[in-house]
């Protein structure tokens, strides 16, 4: 490849790779001012370093910058579609349209309503479109997540989160986040596609993660498929935009009942049922107690792939 | 970059099972290789935690159990012949594409983090992935499985984690618990 055409493409897009500063977010070059301010997010050092290499026309070194970017853990949606966005003006220019093409596909993937600006040169917009097109003839399907309606949830009890995950590809995971409202870090358990239907998949949250407590409160949580290398590919939510639900308050403990019928304790069977189950109470205390009750946990190992 | 990815989609043993007759086949964890994997890793080494509460699985995974400083005890497990371990270390042998495993002698309780460290075959081995997950309970007799499944990614050197790998990858640390 000669440089030339290279550094005069650079030139050309450098009003709309180089704009805005935080890089944070994919705007096209002929977005509003309001609408940056409005939808400002996260930096992300990997899509600004890789906007200075292309304006240098170092685009190796922006595919580079831009493959460690996207191996970073907590990327956000915004900066996911600007990283491959990106990625995928770096491979075109490269020479590389197959390359490109997978860029692109990966970007329509996360977000299927993604439109290049207008300002793009017409080779990017002719392959973007001809991409765009395979995608309506379901040639490239996007991963397609319907959430759960989530708004509460009842204390000490396993939440089950049930969500419609159309399109998962071979290798892809569909995890739930999930911690409480404030805290750090996200913990996370897997969706597991259920038998039927096949597009519903199960993530259950443990008991001991939503506690009772006197009063409400809130979990933060996002859904996130992500490909093999950690990648994402669709998602509801974000660390830094989770969605949230609330935790009900443990239920008060129902109070006494008022026996006003009799006098119980009079009754000569009570207390002899009572001494039956006294009696084989303490034969079974006496019989756990001599035995040491012991689990067990097995593992089946398997290679992808096997039988 | 070439990947080739690890994914161990782990089942945890959270449900309780009555008996041996518990299990009905469904197992306590369902480990999935990438083809590639079995070439780098040569054992996998079980440990149980108690208070599994107390502890962030992400930061767990990122380096080698026995270098972490732990907040509570781990549950000795017994091996084949009786005796207690800290961790029980498995080989990888897999016959036909699949190897089962069993850990027993757990003793019954709640709140546990279960913690699968994948060892690679290098002398002394180093950890190749880690994958920890929540245990809520261990009842007596075979566990079944509660169908929540998670992945165990190969460790980054700097801590982060990696699904997937060209094979590079592993944290220069001895996973092993009796050396």
């Amino acid at each position: 490849m000669r440089p030339g055409p290279h550094r005069l493409l650079a030139g050309l897009l450098a009003g709309c790779l180089a704009g805005p500063a935080w890089a944070g977010v994919p705007l096209p070059c002929d977005a509003p001012a309001a609408a940056v301010l409005g939808q400002a997010g996260p930096r992300n050092l990997a899509v600004e370093k890789a906007q200075e290499q292309l304006d240098a026309g170092d685009f190796d070194g922006a595919v580079k910058t831009l493959q460690v970017g996207l191996n970073e853990p907590d990327v956000t949606d915004d900066q996911m579609v600007e990283l491959y966005r990106l990625l995928g003006l770096a491979q075109l220019y490269l020479g590389n349209e197959e390359k490109a093409r997978d860029a692109f596909e990966k970007l329509l993937q996360a977000r299927p309503d993604f439109d290049l600006p207008r300002s793009e040169p017409p080779k990017i917009r002719a392959l973007y479109g001809r991409i765009k097109e395979d995608i309506k003839k379901r040639r490239v399907r996007p991963v397609t997540i319907t959430p759960p309606s989530l708004s509460e949830a009842a204390a000490d009890q396993p939440l089950d989160v049930t969500a419609k995950i159309e399109n998962l590809g071979l290798g892809a995971k569909a995890k739930l986040y999930y911690r409480r409202s404030g805290g750090q870090a996200f913990s996370s358990v897997d969706f597991v596609r259920r038998k039927d239907p096949k597009d519903e998949f199960r993530a259950t949250v443990p008991a001991y993660e939503v506690p009772g407590e006197p009063r409400a409160y809130e979990m933060d949580y996002y859904l996130e498929v992500a490909d093999a290398a950690q990648r994402r590919l669709a998602g509801r939510g974000d660390p830094y935009n989770p969605l949230t639900f609330r935790v009900l308050p443990k239920e008060e403990v129902a109070g006494p009942v008022v026996v006003d019928e009799g006098r119980w304790y009079q009754n000569g069977w009570i207390w002899t049922g009572i001494g039956v189950v006294a009696a084989g109470a303490a034969a079974g205390i006496v019989v756990v107690a001599t035995q040491k009750q012991t689990g067990t946990l097995p593992i089946h190992v398997r290679v992808e792939g096997a039988p | 970059m070439k990947r080739l990815a690890l994914v161990l989609a782990v089942v945890a043993a959270a449900s309780p099972g009555c008996g041996e007759g518990g299990g009905e086949g469904r197992l306590g964890f369902e480990l999935f290789l990438a083809k590639a994997v079995p070439d780098r890793v040569g054992f996998l080494q079980v440990a149980l935690l108690t208070k599994g509460k107390s502890y962030s699985c992400d930061q767990v995974q990122r380096n080698c159990l026995v270098a972490q400083t732990l907040t509570s005890p781990l549950v000795k497990l017994t091996d084949q012949s009786g005796k207690e371990h800290s961790a029980l270390l498995f080989p990888l042998e897999l016959d036909g594409g699949s190897q089962d495993l069993s850990v027993s002698g757990i003793p019954v309780g709640q709140d546990f983090a279960a913690v699968v460290e994948a060892l690679t075959r290098d002398s002394p081995p180093r950890l190749y992935g880690s994958y920890c997950t929540y245990v809520s309970q261990i009842a007596a007799g075979v566990n079944e499985s509660q169908t929540v499944f998670a992945k165990l990614s190969a460790t980054r050197p700097d801590g982060g984690s990696y699904e997937g790998t060209d094979g590079g990858f592993s944290v220069d640390c001895d996973p092993r618990f009796e050396k």
